[in-house]
């Protein structure tokens, strides 16, 4: 599974680096990223919860 | 920025809404829900200013407590169902009587005919308009404690109850956040007395609640699922509940509840209805996956909405009250009071069964009354020393995983140790299984957010008992979780009863400046929370 996020819809609000700590993180911009490209097995579901929790649906899992 | 909205836990990045609500609500539907608060603040300038009497402002009583509850977080995401309620409250601002000597606010003059209109206005009066962090920090706190009342007045109105009281109280908190010249040290009696009213505001919805429909008695609700099509009730409002029962009874289709309509369970007027079936799924947070498995309509009678992702679970969805989804359909009562929720039942008809997400039953309806029937054998296991500590653990859950705390704390308490809880945060810790000690549930729920005023009872009760001079002298500690702002006035009106060292979390409020935050600390003891194994040391040994 990889993992990427949309940054130009990004509200910066935190969730996912919250919810997937070890995927996601709040870069210094204020808005998230996904730090790894591939999304370790068991954290697919950290990372499923995270992308269905984005409130403005910017995290894609491929 | 495009928006600027602070006023729940989970304010982006721990700062404040600019671009989207992390609650899903638009720039556009947070810019007039400024505009209406704004226009709200308006007609209490005008009430205070001449002095009108509650009782030849009926309408408009309702109208301004309906405005308060609108703008709660994850209540109406409908721009224009909010629009035309500022439109509505222009006109009864300015019906209102005046005279020319009065000196009017802004507030209490502009004008905004067109939704552009509204929209230019509505940049210029938001949170950020007030400059003094200070000052905005403690004018926001109050508003959103009168959010929270407003909730529970209109839910208390609903069934006939009203205060005067409550109502000449919002105009006065309203217009005093149109006053520069109020110093913050009166702002800060300011917040506490709007803690004083939300005591008021609970002990009328406990009223209106128990006095319709008895007092919430020690009820197992069932969690699993039967095979009729149903229909799933959300939010807090009994009347609207009551009213769908008796139009479903006999129509072949079951009614369950959602998220914070679990205690309506407690209540024994509700026992007689046998398709009333039981509670399904977990806190609101959770709704995206809970109602696309559930297959049948919804009903919100008010918050918690979460925006839903797809056109079939908005088909789904109906709302009611201050309640609001654009798209989705929205009951109104008729003349009567009576509201039709046929379509909802006829769609329900046309639907499979909810799918099984658990079984079992949980039990609850630890309300004042009930507890205090039970209270010689509560006070003999305090005196044997086999009840050690009681936990209030009320408020809300939400989405953050830091809120696995509370999971973790409940299970790490030693097992002398009781929970008392109430509002939608009972969902991370009320399926664990935590036992009982000699007979009395390790976790007792009291109901929903609002019943935080049978904890407050039932402390004050057993203080009594006790002979202690002080409420803080009792084994009790509070650990409350916050999301919106009924938690808001839960925390105001624990504050003004006296209790003190509240840890609040799963963060503190963004709406806190650095020194209205020190305040907090300094006078009240309000803390955050930690890791867990340091705050159940800590906490047991206070």
């Amino acid at each position: 599974m990889q993992a990427s996020i949309d940054r130009e819809g990004c509200i910066g609000c935190g969730l996912c680096a919250d919810t997937c700590p070890n995927v996601f993180r709040m870069a210094d911009d204020g808005l998230a990223e996904a730090f790894v490209r591939d999304v370790p097995a068991q954290e697919e579901a950290a990372a499923q919860e995270a992308a269905d929790g984005c409130p403005v649906s910017v995290i894609t899992l491929t | 920025m495009s928006m600027f909205c602070y006023q729940c836990q989970e304010a982006a990045g721990g700062k404040g809404c600019t671009t989207q609500g992390v609650c899903g609500k638009n720039a556009e539907v947070s810019n007039l829900q400024d505009l209406l608060i704004y226009v709200v603040k308006g007609i209490a300038a005008k009430v205070m200013a001449r002095k009108l009497p509650m009782d030849t402002l009926v309408t408009l009583n309702r109208e301004v407590t309906t405005c308060l509850f609108m703008t709660i977080t994850n209540a109406n995401f409908d721009d224009a169902a909010i629009a035309r309620q500022i439109s509505r409250m222009l006109t009864l601002r300015d019906a209102l009587p005046t005279s020319a000597d009065d000196m009017l606010p802004d507030a209490v003059t502009f004008q905004a005919d067109t939704l552009d209109a509204m929209r230019r206005k509505a940049t210029t009066v938001g949170v950020l308009a007030t400059g003094n962090e200070d000052v905005r920090s403690l004018r926001e706190m109050i508003l959103y404690g009168l959010k929270g009342m407003a909730a529970y007045t209109e839910h208390a109105a609903n069934l006939g109850k009203e205060d005067e009281t409550l109502y000449a109280f919002f105009y006065e908190a309203l217009a005093a956040m149109l006053d520069d010249t109020l110093t913050a040290d009166a702002l800060v009696a300011l917040t506490l007395r709007t803690g004083e009213y939300g005591v008021k505001a609970m002990a009328l919805l406990d009223e209106a609640n128990t006095s319709r429909y008895g007092h919430p008695e020690i009820t197992s609700v069932s969690i699993g699922v039967r095979e009729n099509p149903a229909i799933l009730i959300s939010g807090h409002d009994l009347a609207d509940l009551e009213q769908l029962l008796k139009q479903t009874e006999g129509t072949g289709v079951d009614v369950y509840t959602h998220s914070e309509m679990l205690p309506a369970h407690y209540y024994p007027a509700f026992k007689k209805y046998s398709h009333f079936v039981g509670n399904y799924g977990n806190a609101w947070w959770k709704q995206l996956t809970e109602f696309e498995a559930f297959h049948g309509p919804i009903l919100f009678t008010t918050n918690c909405i979460v925006p839903p992702k797809s056109d079939e679970i908005r088909s789904r969805i109906f709302t009611t009250g201050s309640a609001g989804f654009p798209g989705c359909r929205h009951i109104v009562a008729q003349a009567d009071g009576v509201k039709d929720f046929s379509e909802m039942i006829a769609l329900a008809k046309t639907l499979p069964a909810p799918r099984e997400l658990e079984q079992g039953s949980i039990i609850g309806g630890f309300a004042h009354q009930q507890v205090l029937a039970l209270a010689d054998k509560v006070v003999a296991a305090v005196q044997s020393g086999a009840i050690k500590k009681f936990f209030v653990m009320a408020g809300c859950d939400g989405r953050m995983k830091s809120r696995e705390y509370y999971t973790a704390f409940a299970q790490a308490l030693p097992k002398d140790a009781v929970i008392l809880t109430a509002g939608c945060a009972k969902y991370r810790y009320n399926k664990l299984g935590l036992g009982d000690i000699d007979g009395i549930p390790r976790v007792l729920d009291a109901g929903q957010c609002n019943d935080s005023y049978s904890l407050a009872l039932i402390a004050l009760k057993l203080q009594e008992v006790f002979g202690l001079s002080d409420i803080n002298d009792l084994p009790i500690a509070f650990n409350i979780a916050w999301y919106e702002q009924k938690a808001v006035i839960v925390l105001l009106a624990l504050l003004y009863l006296g209790v003190r060292n509240i840890h609040l979390g799963p963060t503190l409020p963004s709406f806190l400046s650095p020194n209205v935050g020190k305040v907090l600390v300094e006078k009240f003891g309000i803390a955050g929370i930690g890791n867990v194994e340091d705050d159940v040391e800590l906490f047991m040994q206070g």
